[in-house]
């Protein structure tokens, strides 16, 4: 076993940038509630973009759950029309912004570090501004409940239905406002997700050594990085249009609704794909545990997966077939979303190779893995019928689209999701998700997905149009809207097993033995180290020399090919005991205090000029101060002994994957202020001056 | 790079980045933003030139409005102030602080101008009949050249910040990356401008 | 290490400097392409104001006379500075990956506005 075994050193703490500039006393970052507010480790806020996730989740499940029983007979009266119109826009919103997403998020926050043998992301203190920035997004929205009710427009909010003629209350304003924090938020996110990937890497891991998910993360970030401002560029649009009487959607100015669906689909389509690719990414290393086999066909995972990145950007008018876009576009756009099927079925039939010949083991986390691949399948061949214009003329706006999109967003994205919970569970808490309730609850989700989703196409190729409140009786809507009714409820019983056994094998844990660093016998580098994670990941960091260099450093092969155990896993994984001496960046107060900022601004556009203001100056004012404050604090800070800098210049060898803290990119620390500070500052800025 | 030759206490221009790409994070970062940025203002232009012409009776279009001889003053003050923020990098990685400092203020003072330029332009439109509201070609306008120009006075606030920090001794050389990244966006606010000038004002 | 540790950035060697130095051999250089830059924008003015060289106001040729000084001076900037030609390479290829990808999904965009065609300037109706 080969690691590099250099000095830790920090190259910074030269004279002139090691004093805190901060006003405030630098956070120490001790134990309690509070060092979550202020910390920039990345597993931390990957664990709390995972709670604030499922939080949302819960959410987003009640709204649903109300809608299903509007639906459960003719004429329901639960909801008024006005009242469904939003819990089905915030349905969608908070499912796609709010979970799916930030699911996203929380894994690769966690994991892709650990997979590429990191000690944190390139910028820990934008990495927490973006978790706070869009929780402050996602609690901005959902405050809309409690003032003047949610948005109305459906989660891709087209014109001219959005503007003020047509929705006069205050609840797309809130969507707009808070989507545009959250978009700030994954912008930052996908900046410094891409920059570790490329620059953080541990030595020997060259790209195509990486972990199928840190891929998969790679290429979701540069989605992300490309999709969101083509959204924030329609969200000012339509700011304009609501809150300043601009002419872009006014139709009796010669304003283009379809510019709006143009522009929300640019960014959808990508949208699609970087919902999908994290779950891509987990079952592609979770499926080669449990088969005790490598993936199939690597480079072709990868490619695939690139290549659906590409493709993503040049599909997205199939989703206004309907809307007299012409033709030709009609044409070009039905061919090249066929043709994104390939990729899709690349990998597909790459996971099922994967398994073929393998010694599978059909615990839950592969459970939820194989549930992806085939209620995948169905979502993508429902999706290929969609390609095809004339049928899809049919389709639209019925429930065969939202069959559909939840077999492929519920039934991929987040049946992987749950087979990421079961699976990283022990490396995350240190302790095992039970195995039986793990069982039961895959089978009682599978079972109300489908009673939810499956009867949804019957419905829509019956003619039931999406979003509309109610239904007659006669059409043949009653039975199948019963069963999805069912369906939702035993989904929903599903999810509360899920958080049920949370708490129950955290009790039942203290009986058991520790679940060790590698409980699963795993593959990649984050089962090398102690679980639960300890707070500097890697010591000393590994040098790797191939793909699965973990698995190879356990088991090797005999001549015909056979697998032969050549080292025992205690000796091959890291020990929590000892000294560690590692220097982490230094926790701060600013990237919270200025992602708090935004949202005021929001209500301040809404409600009241001066609170725009306020906000601005709380965001303005934090990112000064977080520019001004150096990345690590060196008067307090974590570890032991690292406070014998050395000057700066001194260290050419200079650990090389020494997060942040190092002089190189220490001295853009500050840039790396007033990097957000492009970001933030242009925000409140515009927003301010606006008002005036 | 470390020099031998120089000896140890000699601070490096460009410090060497310890990553796998050999840029450092910073400026990998920034060069992202920037390309995402492209997409945010590409739909503003398209925004544009979607609604470039106003609905007859609807106040008065580009034709009417557009004064080229002003503009493209105002276009070459701006081109020119990327030549002394690169002038600005240039004094700083050599360890002339005393240019930076006048090449930074030099730069802020043009950027000023541009946007005083801007004020110019909005008010006489404003006179000649075109409030924001007026027609989509007003919208569209305001919006495009005012999102560029709130841009332009960030840049202007990140220079006058990078001037205290130097007047205060906070940016030695060895930090000379932070005015290259303030550098990269001031470029490329000059970058979107000149694709506006062509773009927006001459091609008809 | 040695094969993931790259040292870019070759001309660091000369800029190891202590206190100022007068000469700076790119200065002189930045200032040629400023000149450069501001002949393209005179050239864009004078197409502007002699359209009737280029084939008439709105023209194919007029717009690609300005399409090709605009873009002469985007790449100027950009190569040198923004040091795209002495940088390493990869910073060029993220940054057009998202000039190129705007332009091709705006403009597929605006060619379904009909923008480039007969009687367009945003004739959906």
């Amino acid at each position: 076993m080969t690691v590099v075994d250099t000095p830790l050193e920090l190259s910074s703490g030269n004279g002139s940038t090691s004093r805190p500039f901060g006003v405030f006393a630098r956070p120490t970052g001790g134990p309690g509630w509070r060092s979550w507010l202020t910390t920039v480790d990345h597993k931390k806020i990957g664990i709390m973009y995972g709670a604030a996730a499922l939080a949302f989740f819960i959410i987003g499940g009640v709204e649903a759950l109300l809608i299903r029983a509007q639906l459960w007979a003719p004429r329901g009266t639960l909801l008024s029309a006005d009242q469904y119109n939003q819990v089905f826009t915030m349905h969608g919103t908070t499912m796609v912004f709010l979970v799916v997403m930030p699911i996203g998020a929380a894994f690769a926050n966690y994991l892709m570090p650990l997979q590429i043998g990191a000690r944190d992301v390139a910028f820990p203190r934008i990495n927490a501004f973006s978790f706070w920035a869009f929780l402050a997004g996602g609690l901005f929205i959902n405050s809309s409940w409690f003032l003047g009710g949610g948005a109305d427009g459906g989660w891709f909010m087209y014109a001219p239905n959005s503007t003020v003629t047509f929705s006069p209350s205050n609840g797309i304003d809130f969507w707009n406002l808070g989507l545009l924090i959250t978009g700030i938020a994954s912008l930052t996110g996908a900046v410094n997700l891409i920059v570790t990937v490329l620059n953080m890497r541990a030595p020997g891991m060259t790209m195509m050594k990486m972990p199928v998910f840190t891929w998969m993360t790679l290429v979701t970030q540069f989605l992300l990085l490309f999709a969101i401002p083509v959204l924030t560029a329609a969200q000012f649009l339509l700011l304009f249009d609501r809150n300043f009487d601009a002419a872009f959607f006014d139709v009796s100015k010669g304003g283009q609704p379809l510019l709006w669906e143009h522009l929300f689909w640019i960014f959808g389509h990508p949208e699609v794909y970087l919902m999908i690719l994290p779950a891509f990414g987990l079952v592609s290393d979770i499926l080669p545990v449990f088969s005790r086999k490598p993936i199939f066909g690597y480079t072709f995972i990868v490619f695939s997966g690139v290549a659906i990145g590409f493709m993503g950007w040049g599909v997205w008018a199939h989703h206004m077939f309907v809307s007299g876009i012409g033709p030709v576009s009609v044409l070009v756009f039905s061919l090249a979303t066929m043709f994104i099927a390939v990729p899709t079925g690349v990998k597909i039939l790459n996971w099922t190779a994967t398994m073929v010949g393998g010694k599978i083991s059909l615990t839950s986390p592969m459970l939820f893995c194989i549930g992806l691949i085939t209620m995948f399948t169905i979502g993508g061949l429902s999706g290929v019928t969609h390609s095809v214009a004339p049928a899809d003329t049919q389709q639209t706006d019925t429930y065969y689209i939202v069959a559909h999109f939840h077999y492929v967003l519920f039934g991929g994205a987040f049946f992987g999701f749950m087979g990421g919970f079961y699976y990283y569970w022990p490396k995350v808490f240190g302790y095992l998700l039970n195995e039986k309730l793990g069982k039961a609850n895959f089978w009682l989700m599978f079972v109300g997905f489908n009673l939810t989703f499956g009867p949804m196409h019957v419905l829509g190729l019956q003619g039931m149009s999406r979003r509309i409140y109610t239904y007659d009786a006669g059409y043949g809507f009653e039975f199948w809207n019963k069963l999805a009714t069912i369906g939702a409820f035993v989904l929903a019983s599903s999810i509360a097993l899920f958080i049920f056994n949370i708490f129950y094998s955290k009790v039942k844990a203290k009986s058991l033995p520790k679940p060790g660093p590698d409980p699963w016998d795993s593959r990649t580098l984050e089962w090398m180290i102690p679980s639960p994670t300890p707070e500097y990941n890697f010591d000393p960091i590994p040098t790797v020399t191939r793909l699965d260099d973990f698995w190879y450093r356990k088991y090797g092969e005999t001549e015909d090919g056979r697998l032969v155990r050549i080292a025992a896993t205690e000796d091959v994984t890291q020990s929590a005991e000892g000294e560690h001496n590692v220097h982490l960046p230094s926790p701060s107060y600013w990237p919270l205090v200025a992602a708090v900022g935004l949202p005021i601004v929001g209500y301040g556009l809404i409600f009241t000029w001066w609170l725009c203001l306020i906000g601005g100056l709380i965001t303005a004012g934090a990112l000064y101060a977080w520019a001004l404050e150096p990345a690590d604090d060196p008067d307090a800070g974590h570890g032991a002994g690292h406070d014998d800098h050395p000057v700066a210049g001194a260290a050419p060898e200079a650990d090389l994957v020494d997060a942040d803290a190092d002089a190189g990119t220490g001295a853009g620390a500050n840039g790396e202020g007033a990097d957000a500070g492009t970001n933030g500052e242009g925000v409140t800025e515009r927003e301010v001056e606006t008002v005036g | 790079m470390f020099d031998p030759e120089v000896g140890a206490n000699v601070e490096v221009a460009h410090p060497t980045h310890d990553t796998n790409t050999g840029i450092s994070n910073t400026k990998l970062g920034m060069w992202l933003f920037l390309g995402s940025e492209c997409l945010l203002f590409g739909g503003l232009i398209t925004t544009y030139l979607v609604y470039k012409y106003p609905l007859e009776g609807q106040g008065p279009g580009p034709d009417q409005l557009f004064d080229i001889p002003f503009t493209s003053a105002s276009s070459f003050v701006l081109l020119m102030s990327s030549l002394t923020m690169v002038l600005a990098v240039s004094a700083i990685e050599r360890g002339d602080h005393h240019r930076l400092r006048s090449w930074l203020v030099a730069t802020a003072l043009l950027g000023s101008a541009f946007v005083a330029g801007q004020v110019y332009e909005f008010t006489a439109f404003l006179n000649e009949g075109l409030g924001f509201t007026t027609s989509r070609f007003s919208s569209a306008f305001y919006g495009l050249t005012g999102f560029h120009g709130v841009h332009v006075t960030v840049g202007i606030i990140m220079l006058m910040s990078l001037l205290l920090l130097s007047l205060r001794g906070r940016l030695p050389e060895h930090r000379s990356e932070t005015v290259e990244i303030v550098g990269l966006y001031w470029h490329f606010v000059d970058l979107v401008w000149i694709f506006i000038f062509a773009v927006v004002y001459l091609i008809p | 290490m040695a094969d993931t540790t790259h040292f870019g950035d070759t001309e660091v060697d000369t800029t190891v400097l202590d206190g100022a130095e007068h000469a700076y051999p790119r200065d002189r250089l930045y200032v040629k392409i400023a000149l450069v830059l501001a002949v393209l924008t005179a050239l864009e003015v004078g197409v502007h104001s002699f359209p009737d060289l280029f084939g008439g106001s709105g023209s194919p040729g007029y717009i690609a006379a300005l399409l090709i000084t605009m873009f002469a001076k985007f790449w100027a900037v950009g190569y040198f500075f923004m040091h795209l030609k002495w940088d390493n390479k990869l910073l060029s290829r993220v940054f057009y990956v998202g000039f190129i990808l705007a332009i091709l999904v705006y403009v597929a965009l605006m060619a379904m506005f009909r923008l480039f065609s007969q009687g367009g300037g945003g004739g959906m109706a």
